[in-house]
């Protein structure tokens, strides 16, 4: 069990995507804060600081690698895991880009053991 | 008995002799007679040559002429005019001499009397008369002879030439004359002489013979002679030759001869079937492209018309276009045709007017478009795929959303305090959504391209591979898989994960053909094949109906019980086939299964011997 309980920012336009997933992060002990658009990510990640990012990338308005490359430059510290359909995945050249940009990569459709395991492995990663 | 007067001329120095016959001519009743007389033989011929006289009284003894050459120079200068010679020397062999030198009658003065003159006259005249016209004929008859393009030859019952009007180059007319007929023609053509003249002897028609003789400008030329029986009184008594010179003519025969085996070669040696369509709608004549194709005899094809080689679905498209060929315009179109043994090939027709041997006819050149029908369904194919692909990536993004909240809740609500019928419920509802999401990954592998991630790689090993991963599957199934390799590596460019998931989904294919049987028997096989790698995966199950082969290979195609199968294997192995630059297809072997067949790009030639000899026979594993 997580003794300092790590902040996670769970960004999603789907909401029964962030309800779920905030159910499953805070039983195994996560302060979980969700939004569903890539502008109130970026407000809540300035304001809460969160350690990991679990971050959808086709996003309606500010997309999710918009909303990485912002908050790389004020967040060294925030581990971001890219949390997308499969379809990203198709192009292995796109790929390769996106495992730089993020920590941690995630595809859709995810059980719950493997969206946990790739958390702690991040937040293990950075400490 | 004729009307104008007798004009005779007498030639008598005697002026007794000369009264006496006047007056024996002026006792004439039955015509009159007029004379005039000469004294001299010099001022007889002057009259002659003004004309005029129809018979001449000659005396054989004048002053300025005696006996015979009197009548020979009054016979010169008009030898039209009949000459009675009336003298009066009695001397037989004198008469005889005149009547050689062209004299008609010999009278002996004081032996005449007026009618035996006068009769005498008119037979002279009468005589003379018949002599000129046998004459003329024969004079008409010569000309024609020998003015004849012909040469024209007699030859008698003994085959003696007896008569020629002129003769071939290095022989003279008056040496043939009485020379065996084979003596003049050469010794290779006596047979054919001899075959046409008994020929003609026994039926009594015309014949005819060809030679080769020394033509009229001494090269050698062709002659063709009519002969037919010359007879008299019934009897026949010769042979008449009418010989042309046939040169030219054979030469051109035998241009025409080469012209036509040039153009049959031409229209024999063009892959595309050349027909021509009479109007009455038969064929009239095809090229040998057109036999082998459709695999009838010359015999059996002309007596055939379009309506029986047309496939019938396409009849009324040549129907509805009998007007435009008729009224001069081309027309392309594409249709079936139907060999002798039922097989359907697509063909394409270009159809146009032609003159044709006097009349009109159709022009059909016929190109069989079986490959490029092919070459058009595979492209359909892939733009098939493409689009498939291209709609998929859509799709996936809006189903994998959903797909993940469907797996999370159901997860969350399995590990809740719910009774175990539910849990099992709920397992049922989480396993069905990650069935969904192997189907939506299945999909977008078609969006995938190998080009970046291509490179050497040698099929055996992945072949290899593919059949240690089914080992265990196939030993609890009784299948038995026995391998036919080349010797050594065999090297393609590719993406070695894509190939690996072809070939293992074409083993578990073939696989799956003993679902229903207790085991069966798979065959692998690599061969080369010009510059390309051919893996084939063959077995003894129970094939693929022959309607089927061809869809195989599409999306959502499955004969598998509905949840067993998404219906994109084969359809993801021809992705990535093609997307490897090579080709898949399936057909019936002869063990009574399926045989899938992969060709891929050889990524080096090897010089290699693919005799049986050089291949390794393995079984791998056998139950």
């Amino acid at each position: 069990m997580v003794t300092s309980s790590p902040k996670v920012l769970v960004v999603d336009d789907e909401l029964h995507l962030c309800k779920i997933l905030r159910r499953i992060l805070e039983r195994e002990g996560y302060k979980v804060k969700t939004a569903t658009d890539g502008e109130t990510a970026l407000r809540f990640t300035k304001e809460e600081r969160p350690d990991v990012i679990l971050l959808d990338l086709m996003m309606p308005g500010i997309d999710g690698r918009e909303v990485c490359r912002r908050v790389r430059q004020f967040s060294a510290a925030t581990q971001i895991i890219y949390f997308t359909a499969k379809v990203m995945l198709t192009d292995p050249l796109k790929l390769k880009e996106l495992h730089r940009e993020a920590d941690a990569f995630i595809t859709k459709p995810a059980t719950s053991k493997q969206i946990l395991s790739k958390v702690s492995g991040v937040l293990q990663g950075a400490s | 008995m004729r009307c104008d007067p007798i004009r005779v001329l007498l030639i008598e120095d005697n002026p007794g002799d000369a009264r006496l016959i006047c007056e024996m001519l002026a006792e004439v009743r039955d015509a009159e007679v007029e004379v005039e007389c000469v004294d001299r033989l010099s001022a007889g011929l002057k009259r002659l040559a003004a004309g005029g006289i129809d018979v001449l009284l000659l005396d054989l003894s004048l002053p300025d002429g005696q006996g015979l050459d009197v009548c020979v120079r009054a016979n010169t200068q008009a030898p039209y005019v009949p000459i009675v010679v009336l003298t009066g020397l009695d001397d037989e062999t004198m008469a005889v001499k005149t009547l050689h030198m062209g004299a008609q009658d010999y009278l002996i003065k004081g032996q005449v009397d007026s009618r035996l003159l006068f009769r005498s006259m008119r037979y002279a005249i009468e005589r003379k008369r018949m002599e000129e016209e046998l004459r003329k004929s024969e004079e008409k008859w010569r000309s024609l002879v020998e003015n004849a393009p012909n040469i024209i030859m007699l030859t008698d019952s003994d085959n003696i030439i007896k008569l020629m009007n002129r003769t071939v180059s290095g022989f003279d007319v008056k040496d043939v004359i009485g020379m065996s007929i084979y003596d003049y023609i050469r010794p290779e053509y006596h047979d054919a002489v001899r075959e046409a003249v008994d020929g003609v002897s026994k039926t009594g028609k015309t014949g005819s013979y060809e030679i080769r003789g020394v033509g009229p400008d001494g090269s050698m030329s062709w002659y063709e002679t009519w002969i037919s029986l010359v007879k008299r009184d019934g009897e026949v008594i010769g042979v008449v030759h009418i010989i042309s010179d046939i040169t030219e003519r054979k030469r051109m025969e035998s241009e025409i001869k080469e012209s036509e085996q040039r153009y049959r070669e031409l229209f024999n040696g063009i892959r595309d079937g050349v027909m021509v369509i009479g109007l009455e709608g038969k064929f009239r004549d095809c090229n040998d492209a057109t036999l082998r194709r459709l695999g009838y005899s010359r015999e059996e094809f002309l007596r055939l018309s379009p309506a029986d080689i047309v496939a019938p679905d396409f009849l009324h498209h040549i129907r509805s276009n009998l007007g435009k060929l008729r009224a001069g315009e081309i027309t392309i179109m594409e249709s079936a045709h139907r060999c002798k043994d039922g097989t359907i090939i697509p063909v394409e027709a270009n159809t146009r007017r032609i003159e044709y041997k006097g009349g009109v006819a159709f022009l059909a050149v016929v190109r069989d478009i079986t490959m490029r029908k092919q070459l058009q369904e595979q492209l359909q194919h892939s733009q098939l795929l493409v689009s498939l692909g291209e709609m998929t990536a859509g799709i996936a993004h809006e189903v994998n959303n959903p797909l993940g909240s469907i797996l999370l809740y159901s997860e969350m609500l399995m590990q809740s305090d719910v009774s175990s019928q539910i849990r099992k419920d709920l397992k049922v509802i989480h396993d069905e959504a990650k069935r969904a999401a192997r189907v939506m990954t299945d999909l977008l592998t078609y969006g995938r391209r190998v080009e970046h991630q291509a490179r050497r790689l040698n099929v055996h090993s992945v072949l290899k591979k593919v059949l240690g991963m089914r080992q265990y599957g196939e030993r609890v199934q009784n299948i038995a898989v026995s391998t036919n390799l080349l010797d050594g590596p065999l090297y393609v460019r590719g993406n070695s994960a894509q190939l690996t998931q072809v070939f293992m989904n074409l083993i578990m294919n073939a696989e799956e053909a003993f679902r229903e049987s207790n085991g069966g028997n798979i065959v692998i096989t690599t061969q080369i094949d010009r510059e390309r790698a051919k893996v084939s995966v063959a077995d003894d199950g129970s094939g693929i109906p022959e309607e089927n082969l061809d869809r195989v290979f599409h999306p959502f195609f499955t004969t598998k019980q509905v949840g067993e199968g998404t219906g994109l294997g084969l359809s993801i192995c021809y992705g990535i086939v093609t997307g490897h630059g090579g080709l898949i297809h399936a057909e019936n072997n002869e063990m009574g299964g399926a045989t899938f067949t992969v060709e891929l790009p050889l990524a080096e030639v090897r010089r290699q011997r693919s005799s049986p000899r050089g291949r390794k026979r393995a079984s791998l594993l056998t139950t």
